[in-house]
């Protein structure tokens, strides 16, 4: 019995409520037995997650000092062989400043760097202000906010690293696993991340990015790149994550997205609850969902398998995604607005409207729509009925949602560009329209015929 | 009625099977094995003692920047004592500060910058507490001195100097330290910190601009005050000016001045808070400066709402949101995650990210005071 059970005990009371109307016209009897029914068939399938293996922490040797050494005293070209063992740290492990460094350890889960109640530094390992860094073979685990960050590199590989929390899934966790921001020229490969709250393998604000055959599982977001440009991710495998795989492009941040291939991934069953702490855009992805793509730049998406995901795409505008998730992501705002303005529900939207508007109206280089997006090729499924009401997270989308099924949702704001995205799929390829803006009043599933998809010809052929 | 009956007997039933629903499907990967690993270790160990801190001098002392006992800080007549409008919180400590120009050499004066020191130059920090801040004759404790130096390609930390306990010497610490220690503070009460000296790679996370490090504290504006000299209280700008160190200083009543963050008569609110977060947070969240990722530019000269966290909403706060909104929510500081964030005390979640085991209470009173009258 976990907090999760609780809320999605809350949640399946929600859609008894909802129920009330049906219970009046059908008997009483008939519907406790379904209701009790769906409830024993929904919870019993219900994923569990409990702590992955913990050592007792004096099982782990404290080198610490020794390592602190190492890394601050590393000379430029130096490759640091790291023993294979357990090793605890309670501070940050920092590499400034250096150039030509490898970091090596005996292997995944044969060097481990446990970072469980650490007290100084904001992650385990930082990696800062260098040329040509590479990191390779150990597990790091539990750092108290990122495992492995690095900013200003040039140059950067991360090969044969493990990054894990392991206690369960909450929103207690660390953000991000491995962490690359403001970098140059990132390989990310053959990699495992696991139980990021935020995301397991990040890049942001960076450029020339290659993610290949890496796992991301029970995170967030399993892989999630944000304003970067010249990003190719394939061969992953990305499952049981809130989010399989997702873009997004953020206002007034260094640079923007642009160019992104995503191609050959398996991205499946990525329903996990999402236990990102609020406040964080990673807190507003819904449950269910294999590919996002927010305020997306020239996104190809390609020969993936995007399986048992009961949202397999979702792309949204910078403001669609606020309506669209508004029980997630507009509450703290909508909450904010009313405290300082001290003003009423009717006068919220206009407010909201402001709020969503002033998140982005100051960044005049900034587009907030989706543009140039493109599927081909990919092989599709959503995933049982089941599985998508698991993956209901009270956001608007899923409410409305409940028994459709389409491959791409989009919010349906409109694009002054026009075409939103492209899809060259095969038969029976179903796109959905959300209206969001007008609370999805007029949700539109439509077979895609057409190559490219505008708000035009969707609305024009409402076969819904 | 009889529906409400009937979504009661569902609300108890629902409750009765989630709460029999323990699925039990536990992951298991294998349990790592333990392997004789005292080779590697020992091979580890023989790694890192082998690197020979060619970083500074062994003691304090040798520097000879103090005369008489160590402990009393009386600067040698070429080393000379600066005092800032708006100091960083270091967990409640004092700091005296100093500077030591090579012979002959003079400081050129920058509008915004940290002044042009030459090469050669040493900036001494002193961190102490008083052992009682109500009786000052009580004596105090040093804990650490930071040297910066001034290269021809640019500035270097050296590494700390640990104050031994009985105050006699300060010893050249790579690692870093942590110490206990315990004061009364001005309003009586007792205070204790595991006081941490960083170690020198840590010193980069806040010195560091455009990929160079930098000081932090001595630019004009922060200069630009009196001081009580040996020979008088004088501007401190003016008089380095009369000693003939400081070059092409404009009239001083044209240099910018930092509002001292507690002191009312100099600044207006929004000056004093600006100032604060200008030398407190300014150092990162700046262009060019580690905490540019998340568009947040905390300094005296930014103007632009959004990057000052106004409306923003967090990049990659994570648990550091503390379930707020925004960076700054106007007039409702309980609601703004940059209070929440100076009041954190835990690594993951707290503003600054080092530097601090304690939330400086007062700067966190005056930064609460700021948004709460937006």
């Amino acid at each position: 019995m976990n907090n999760y059970s609780y809320y999605r005990a809350i949640d399946l009371l929600f859609n008894l409520l909802i129920m009330k109307k049906f219970l009046k016209y059908t008997g009483f009897t008939l519907t406790v037995l379904l209701v009790i029914g769906l409830i024993w068939w929904f919870a019993f399938d219900y994923q569990v997650y409990e702590n992955r293996p913990q050592k007792p922490l004096d099982e782990y040797v404290d080198l610490e000092t020794d390592f602190q050494r190492l890394f601050q005293l590393a000379q430029d070209g130096e490759t640091i062989e790291l023993p294979e063992g357990y090793f605890k740290f309670s501070k940050a492990l920092i590499l400034d400043g250096k150039n030509n460094i490898t970091i090596k350890g005996a292997g995944m889960d044969k060097t481990v760097l446990s970072f469980r109640g650490q007290t100084e530094g904001a992650e385990g390992i930082r990696v800062a202000n260098g040329h040509n860094i590479t990191l390779e073979g150990f597990t790091i685990q539990d750092a108290i906010g990122d495992n492995i960050k690095a900013i200003y590199v040039d140059t950067l590989t991360f090969r044969h690293i493990k990054t894990e929390w392991t206690d369960k899934p909450n929103d207690k966790l660390g953000a991000y696993g491995l962490y690359p921001v403001i970098c140059k020229n990132i390989l990310i490969e053959n990699c495992e991340a696991l139980r990021g709250s935020d995301s397991g393998l990040y890049v942001g604000q960076s450029e020339n990015i290659v993610i290949r055959n890496n796992i991301a599982h029970e995170n967030v977001c399993g892989i999630n790149i944000e304003n970067s440009a010249n990003v190719e991710i394939y061969n992953n495998k990305t499952f049981h994550n809130t989010s399989g795989i997702t873009a997004l492009d953020i206002p007034g941040l260094t640079r923007y997205m642009d160019n992104v291939h995503i191609h050959d991934n398996e991205i499946y069953e990525n329903t996990l609850y999402n236990f990102a702490p609020a406040g964080n855009v990673a807190s507003s992805t819904i449950p269910g969902t294999g590919i996002m793509i927010w305020a997306g730049k020239n996104v190809r998406i390609n020969d993936n398998e995007i399986i048992d995901n009961p949202f397999p795409a979702i792309i949204y505008s910078f403001k669609g995604s606020y309506y669209a998730t508004k029980d997630k992501a507009f509450v703290p705002i909508a909450e904010s607005e009313k405290a300082r303005m001290k003003v009423g529900i009717e006068e919220e939207t206009s407010l909201r409207e402001d709020a969503i508007n002033a998140q982005y109206g100051k960044d005049k280089n900034y587009n907030p729509h989706s543009v140039g997006i493109s599927f081909s090729n990919n092989k599709w499924s959503f995933g049982s009925f089941r599985k998508k009401i698991q993956s209901k997270d009270g956001g608007l989308v899923s409410l409305v949602t409940l028994g459709k099924d389409a491959h791409i949702w989009y919010d349906g704001v409109p694009n002054p560009e026009g075409s939103t995205f492209c899809a060259n799929e095969k038969d029976n390829f179903l796109v959905a329209h959300l209206d969001v803006l007008n609370d999805s009043k007029n949700v539109v599933i439509k077979q895609s015929t057409e190559q490219c998809a505008t708000d035009q010809s969707i609305s024009s052929k409402n076969i819904n | 009625m009889k529906n409400i009956t009937a979504i009661y007997i569902l609300l108890i039933s629902t409750f009765i099977l989630i709460m029999f629903n323990c699925n039990p499907t536990v992951e298991q990967s294998k349990a790592g094995k333990t392997t004789d690993t005292n080779a590697a270790i020992a091979m580890l160990q023989k790694q890192a003692s082998g690197k020979k801190a060619m970083l500074g001098k062994e003691k304090l002392s040798e520097y000879n920047f103090f005369v008489g006992k160590l402990n009393e800080l009386i600067p040698n007549k070429d080393v000379i004592p600066y005092d800032l409008n708006t100091p960083l919180f270091s967990d409640y400590t004092h700091k005296k500060r100093f500077f030591k120009l090579p012979a002959g050499e003079t400081v050129a004066y920058r509008e915004k910058e940290v002044l042009d020191f030459p090469v050669g130059t040493y900036i001494i920090k002193n961190f102490y507490y008083q052992v009682d801040e109500t009786q000052p004759d009580k004596g105090t404790r040093i804990m650490e001195t930071r040297l910066l130096l001034r290269e021809s390609d640019g500035w270097k930390t050296l590494p700390s100097y640990v104050w031994n306990d009985e105050q006699t010497e300060a010893y050249l610490t790579i690692e870093g330290a942590t110490k206990e220690v315990a004061w009364i503070n001005k309003a009586g009460k007792k205070m204790e910190v595991a006081y941490s000296v960083p170690s020198q790679v840590l010193c980069k996370s806040c010195h560091v601009n455009n990929n160079k490090l930098t000081p932090i504290g001595p630019k004009a504006r922060q200069l630009n005050r009196s001081f009580a000299f040996e020979d008088g209280t004088k501007n401190q700008l003016v008089h380095y000016a009369d000693l003939g160190l400081l070059t092409n200083l404009p009239d001083i009543d044209v240099v910018r001045k930092s509002p001292v963050w507690n002191d009312p008569t100099t600044g207006s609110l929004h000056g004093r808070a600006l100032a604060y977060l200008d030398m407190n947070c300014g150092h990162c969240h700046s262009k060019g400066g580690p905490g540019n990722t998340s568009a947040l530019h905390l300094t005296e000269f930014e103007t632009n709402e959004f990057h000052l966290g106004i409306d923003k909403h967090p990049i990659a706060a994570g648990k550091g949101t503390g379930g707020r909104p925004y960076d700054i929510v106007k007039g409702n500081a309980d609601n703004s995650i940059m209070t929440y964030r100076m009041e954190s005390i835990d690594p993951s979640e707290m503003m600054p990210e080092v530097g601090r085991k304690l939330s400086h209470e007062e700067g966190v009173t005056l930064i609460k005071e700021w948004i709460n009258s937006m």
